[in-house]
This record gives structure tokens, C-alpha cells and sequence, in this order.
């Protein structure tokens, strides 16, 4: 069937009022099924788009702080084996204290010519922070007190060079308690000394085994990272004309 | 006189105007529905591209996420490392050098009393909102004699006060004893109590 255009002017405007509705009617089901969907599609993907650009960025310069927190690590790592190897006290036989403490002790006392009325003593193993009072999610305590009691027989001025002598060879020992008596009558030189040696141990004994294979493979992965840095930085100033 | 006759019938008759509304409309038949394909076009490409963009940027994050996530790793692992290096150093700063105490209390203790003991007793307690502490406390038990014995007792107080290590360091001193000897009435039995700030661990 061939469509014949009107020759009245009438029906001319019919035709044409028809033509305009149903184009109208096609471009909004157009607009509204086809390209709004397409353009609010691309507007949702647009902003994930940036928001994922974003993240991925923010990821970069995390990642760029890579070497400083290996450094860090390392450093921490480095510190706490220094603290550990020199002052801390160590488990001789398994878990037996004492035969660490008491070389340290008699050191001491032996230097000084002065004489123990007895062997050293243990006191026992202590908490700092007790594990209950820890917080929820806050790391449990690492360090505990390890407590030997020393027995003399001297002058006041030698109570003070052997404390002296302790403290000063280790920054981390503590002297938790000194009991001085004195009896005039039978010796006035000489007093009754005891005192209490304090030392930090670890709370778990693999602990500096522990920490020196994280320093070793720490310092292992910051090679390895620098190298990769340096392989990074020669293809770049290779790539410049 | 002129006179016109129109003999064309009105339905005949023909628009002498170049555009006619025949063209015209021919035209937007074919403007309008090739500016919709194109819109539709411009709308479908863009997405498409939005579309490739994303997945290349997932793939870029798919790379990403895992070495964050090792940086994240290392940074809880530094922290925590860095927590139990400052439990350590905490035992560093309740140190108390006793031996510089105890060689003062020598050289301050007047020759008017005479020192039988001393005894240095301490705790690790919780300190209010401060975390723990090491709470040390030093007494001196002694003899004084004479007339001059509350005196000398009080003079060793302020003097212990106002010497050197212990200036910062204590809290309190205290007579916490003073009375007569049963053994000699004429002498007098004391007691100071030297009680010192809490050492906090960190």
C-alpha cells in the first residue's frame, strides 16, 4: 500500500498533529528505555570508576611506605634483640632461672671480694601487666619479672658497691627490695643484707628465637625490596633519551 | 478596470515558496531519527568504554590488593613489635639507681642518730588512668639520742627532702615512728618513710 500525502490542507494537519505525537511518543520511549539507562549505567560505572581509581591510588602511596615500614620493622626488631641478647635473663637446663641469675650475681660479689651467706634464691615469676587486665584486642604482655634473693654479710659501703656494680651493667635490672640490719653489739662493721634482683624474662621463651628469624627474614625482604628499587630506578634513567 | 478570474480550485493550488512543507517534513523524518541513533550511539560507546575503563582498573586492583595487604601485614606486625619494644624500654624507665640513694643516706645521716635498718620494699600496682607503675617506699628505723632527738629526726626528714636524687623522685617523707626506747628511756625510737612517686612503665 503506497501512502499518498493529502491534497487538503485539513487533513494535511491531521497527518502532520499525527506524526508529531507518535515522534514524540518514540523519542520518549527512546529517551526513557534506551538512553537513560545506557547514560545512568555509565554515570553509577563512572563513579565506581573514580572510586576505584581512588583506592587504587590510595593503595599506591601505602604501598610506596613499604620501605620505611621495613625499616621500621627491622629497626624495632634490631632493638628489641640488642635489649634481649644483653640484659635480659635467660632459662638455663629448660626453665630453670636461677642458673642464669646466679653466675650474674656471683660475678658480682666475687669482684668485690665480698662472701654470699647463702646461694641465691628464687623469688619467683611475675606478671607486670596481669593477662586478664589486658584489654581485648590489645597484644598480650610479652615481659615478665623474675625476682632472686641475695644474701650477705658485709659493710654498708659494699651493699652500695654491689648494687652499684648491677645496676650499672644493666639498665633494665631492677632492685625490688633491700633489707639492711645492722647489729651493733656483734658486729658493727658488718650488717645483715638481703636483697631482691628483678630482671625482665619473656613471658613465652621462643620468643628471641621468634624475633631473630622475623629480623633475619625482614632484613632478607629490605634487600630484596631495595634491589628490585634499584632495578626499577636503572630501566626508568634508561628509558630517559 | 482590471478583473482577475481564478479558475485553479483552491485544492489545487500550489505554494511558490522554495521550502515546502513537504521537504520540511522530509527532513525531520530523516534529522530526527539519525540524531536519535546517534544519541543512542553516543550512549551505548560511552558505556562500553566506562565499562572497559572499570575492568581494566579491577584488573589493575587484583595486583594491588594483595601487596596493600602485605604492606597492612607489616605495618601490624611493626606495631606490634614496636609495642612490646616499648614494654621493654618501660623496665629502662622504672629504674631507680638505689646504689646513688643509698651512698646519700650515708653521707646525709647525721652523727646524732644512729641507723639499725633500712629496708626498700616495692610493688607493680595499677596507677588510676596511667597504667602500671612500680611504687617504691624506703624506711629507715634508727636510735636518736639526747635532748636534741625530735630535732635531729626532723632535720634528717627535711634534709632527706631536699637532696639531690631524691628531690624529683619523692612523693612523701614521713616520721611515721617516733618514741621512747623501752630499753633506754632517754632514747628515742624512729622510723621515716620515704614514699616515692609511682615509676610508670610507660
Amino acid at each position: 500500500m503506497k501512502f499518498k500525502w493529502p491534497e487538503n490542507k485539513q487533513e494535511q494537519t491531521k497527518y502532520i498533529a499525527l506524526i508529531a505525537i507518535m515522534a514524540i511518543v518514540v523519542i520518549v520511549v527512546l529517551v526513557m528505555f534506551v538512553i537513560n539507562p545506557f547514560r545512568k549505567a555509565k554515570a553509577d560505572n563512572l563513579t565506581a570508576l573514580l572510586d576505584l581509581k581512588a583506592k587504587i591510588e590510595n593503595a599506591q602511596r601505602e604501598i610506596d611506605k613499604k620501605p620505611l615500614e621495613m625499616k621500621r620493622n627491622t629497626e624495632m626488631l634490631n632493638k628489641i634483640l640488642q635489649a634481649s641478647d644483653a640484659y635480659m635473663l635467660k632459662p638455663v637446663l629448660g626453665r630453670n632461672y636461677l642458673l642464669g641469675a646466679t653466675p650474674i650475681i656471683e660475678k658480682h660479689v666475687k669482684a668485690l671480694s665480698l662472701t654470699l651467706v647463702k646461694p641465691p634464691t628464687e623469688v619467683g615469676i611475675g606478671d607486670v601487666i596481669l593477662p586478664q587486665t589486658v584489654r581485648k584486642g590489645s597484644p598480650l604482655p610479652t615481659v615478665k619479672t623474675y625476682t632472686a634473693r641475695v644474701n650477705l654479710k658485709c659493710s654498708y659501703a659494699n651493699v652500695v658497691r654491689l648494687v652499684r656494680a648491677i645496676e650499672s651493667e644493666n639498665p633494665y635490672v631492677t632492685i625490688a627490695g633491700i633489707s639492711i640490719v645492722g647489729a651493733p653489739l656483734v658486729d658493727p662493721e658488718n650488717h645483715t643484707v638481703t636483697f631482691d634482683i628483678q630482671w625482665p624474662i619473656w613471658a613465652d621463651e621462643e620468643t628471641a628465637a621468634s624475633v631473630r628469624q622475623q629480623l633475619k627474614k625482614s632484613s632478607e625482604e629490605e634487600e630484596a625490596e631495595a634491589k628490585a628499587q634499584d632495578t626499577k630506578e636503572t630501566a626508568t634513567n634508561e628509558k630517559k633519551p | 478596470m482590471n478583473l482577475r478570474v481564478d479558475l485553479i480550485l483552491e485544492s489545487e493550488q500550489r505554494s511558490a515558496s522554495v521550502v515546502s512543507l513537504k521537504f520540511v517534513l522530509r527532513l525531520v523524518a530523516i534529522v530526527v531519527p539519525t540524531v536519535l541513533v546517534l544519541l543512542i550511539l553516543w550512549a551505548v560507546t560511552s558505556f562500553i568504554s566506562a565499562k572497559n575503563q572499570m575492568r581494566n582498573l579491577e584488573e589493575a586492583w587484583k595486583i594491588t590488593e594483595p601487596r596493600l595487604n602485605a604492606v597492612a601485614e607489616l605495618r601490624g606486625k611493626a606495631t606490634l613489635n614496636q609495642a612490646m619494644f616499648k614494654e621493654l624500654e618501660g623496665w629502662k624507665k622504672t629504674h631507680v639507681d638505689w646504689n646513688q640513694h643509698l651512698q646519700v643516706i650515708q653521707r646525709i645521716f647525721p652523727k646524732d642518730l644512729q641507723l639499725s635498718s633500712l629496708t626498700l620494699t616495692h610493688v607493680i600496682q595499677a596507677t588510676p588512668k596511667q597504667g602500671m607503675a612500680r611504687q617504691f617506699a624506703l624506711l629507715l628505723k634508727g636510735t636518736a639520742f639526747g635532748d636534741t632527738a625530735d630535732q635531729n629526726v626532723q632535720k634528717l626528714r627535711r634534709t632527706i627532702q631536699k637532696s639531690a636524687p631524691f628531690t624529683n623522685i619523692l612523693e612523701e617523707v614521713e616520721v611515721k615512728q617516733f618514741e621512747a626506747d623501752p630499753q633506754n628511756r632517754n632514747n628515742r625510737l624512729f622510723q621515716i618513710e620515704c614514699r616515692y612517686q609511682p615509676r610508670l612503665f610507660q
